[in-house]
């Protein structure tokens, strides 16, 4: 299982990607992956953000899971991620970022 | 455009920050507990009646319920909070007006850096603060953890410490903080909205007074002024001397893992996306580069001359809705009304207008 979190937006306004993948993880952080995805639950969340005036300088996460062929691609307002979306992306961040 | 606040509903879209249960309350009931209510509910629920009635030509409901609250009025009220590298606002007070600096430089950073805003727009503008009714000023450092960005939520500013890696902790620029603080200023005067040309001129205007809060510090003048945002935000190690560059867009930083500065400096160059709420931050290199060009032809101290233009144009004249012709159209009448027809700076505006293709 691939995670991969491209984040955009921001007062930089600056696109950068972090991905996490099970493959090269230990397999103790790979099972805390997929549980994260699992509670993220991204199957029953809409594919785009619901339309609504911007905020200044806020970030915008898309996060994309693949897994055993397919994918799946969600674009959230940070400020709009509800809990365990944003701990998928907090733990994601924090992987990549070492 | 002017949107009315709705019977019972205060501009729900502005809905956050600590004490989101204001925008549920009804505007006769905010008015009751600004009168009747705690110091701090009384300040809270302004602040709500403030928002919600933030449109020009309605500020007279409020009328003098503003002043029987206990607001400051007269200086600088600034409150500076660490969110611990957790996401709760505003965190836990570490520093208040006139307590001697912390331990913590972000802290300090935080607590000059909205002071120099608020003693420029107080003594070049004649603002008292954010909301010109001396609202206190509050920030919080230390939000969450590596955090590579600064904002404004619509009540207070919020700044990250960086990834330590690509970015440092983003109190260290003053341009940044005021750039922050002037999303308050317009929320509460033109209330750009933000996304494509109207967003781009909010996110211009922000550039500008986070520069001339920048070069009025330092006492530059336009010749001298580096007309950079961000610069020393980047980690040795990055090509790049800023995020953006007013003077001339897209040649702030051109790196392996950040990429090119994306912004235009003319219409010709002008970048059509859905990404970005519309390229406010891309699109916002014409207008700045038409306002470096405007104080850099007038001379002198940017913030007495073009400065007041573009304030008072922000202030008295755009809309939510208004483009860059409109921007370009009003601060040249502005410049007209403040200085005289024929006088320079509005020679100096509509060419800096005409030289990035807007008029």
């Amino acid at each position: 299982m691939r995670v991969r979190l491209e984040r955009s937006g921001g007062f930089a306004n600056i696109r950068r990607t972090f991905t996490a993948d099970t493959k090269t993880l230990a397999t103790v952080q790979g099972e805390e992956l997929r549980h994260l995805v699992e509670a993220a639950d991204l199957a029953h969340f809409p594919e785009e953000p619901t339309p609504r005036p911007g905020r200044p300088d806020r970030f915008y996460y898309r996060v994309t899971i693949e897994h055993e062929r397919a994918e799946r691609s969600i674009t959230v307002a940070e400020d709009s991620a509800p809990e365990a979306l944003q701990r998928l992306i907090d733990w994601v961040l924090r992987i990549a970022q070492g | 455009m002017v949107t009315e606040p709705q019977p019972g509903g205060a501009a729900p879209s502005r809905c956050h920050g600590p004490h989101s249960i204001a925008c549920i309350l009804p505007p006769h009931m905010l008015r009751a507990i600004v009168e009747r209510g705690s110091p701090e509910q009384r300040a809270w629920a302004l602040q709500a009646l403030t928002v919600s009635e933030r449109i020009r030509g309605r500020r007279e409901l409020l009328g003098d319920l503003a002043a029987m609250t206990a607001l400051p009025t007269g200086g600088k009220q600034r409150a500076v909070y660490d969110a611990r590298h957790g996401s709760q606002l505003p965190g836990t007070l570490v520093r208040s007006e006139g307590q001697r600096p912390v331990k913590d430089v972000a802290a300090n950073e935080a607590y000059d850096g909205s002071g120099s805003t608020w003693d420029l727009y107080h003594d070049a503008y004649g603002r008292s603060s954010v909301d010109d009714r001396g609202m206190p000023l509050v920030s919080t450092v230390h939000y969450r953890v590596g955090y590579d960005n600064a904002f404004w939520d619509g009540s207070q500013m919020v700044y990250g410490d960086g990834d330590g890696k690509l970015f440092e902790r983003f109190t260290k620029c003053l341009d940044v903080i005021a750039h922050e603080l002037t999303h308050g200023v317009i929320q509460y005067e033109a209330s750009l909205d933000y996304a494509d040309q109207p967003g781009a001129l909010n996110e211009s205007f922000c550039d500008v007074f986070g520069s001339l809060v920048k070069q009025w510090s330092l006492g530059q003048t336009a010749e001298k002024a580096d007309w950079l945002i961000g610069a020393g935000i980047f980690r040795p190690g990055v090509t790049g001397v800023a995020l953006r560059s007013m003077a001339a867009p897209g040649t702030a930083y051109d790196d392996p893992v950040l990429g090119k500065d994306p912004q235009p400096a003319d219409m010709a160059n002008y970048v059509e996306t859905a990404d970005d709420n519309g390229g406010v931050h891309i699109n916002s290199g014409i207008p700045n580069r038409a306002f470096y060009l405007a104080a850099t032809a007038i001379k002198g101290h940017a913030w007495e001359t073009a400065g007041k233009i573009w304030y008072v144009t922000l202030r008295d004249r755009l809309r939510p809705d208004s483009d860059f012709r409109a921007a370009a159209t009003l601060t040249v009448a502005v410049a007209a009304e403040l200085f005289g027809t024929r006088s320079a700076p509005v020679g100096a505006v509509r060419a800096a207008w005409k030289k990035v293709g807007v008029l």
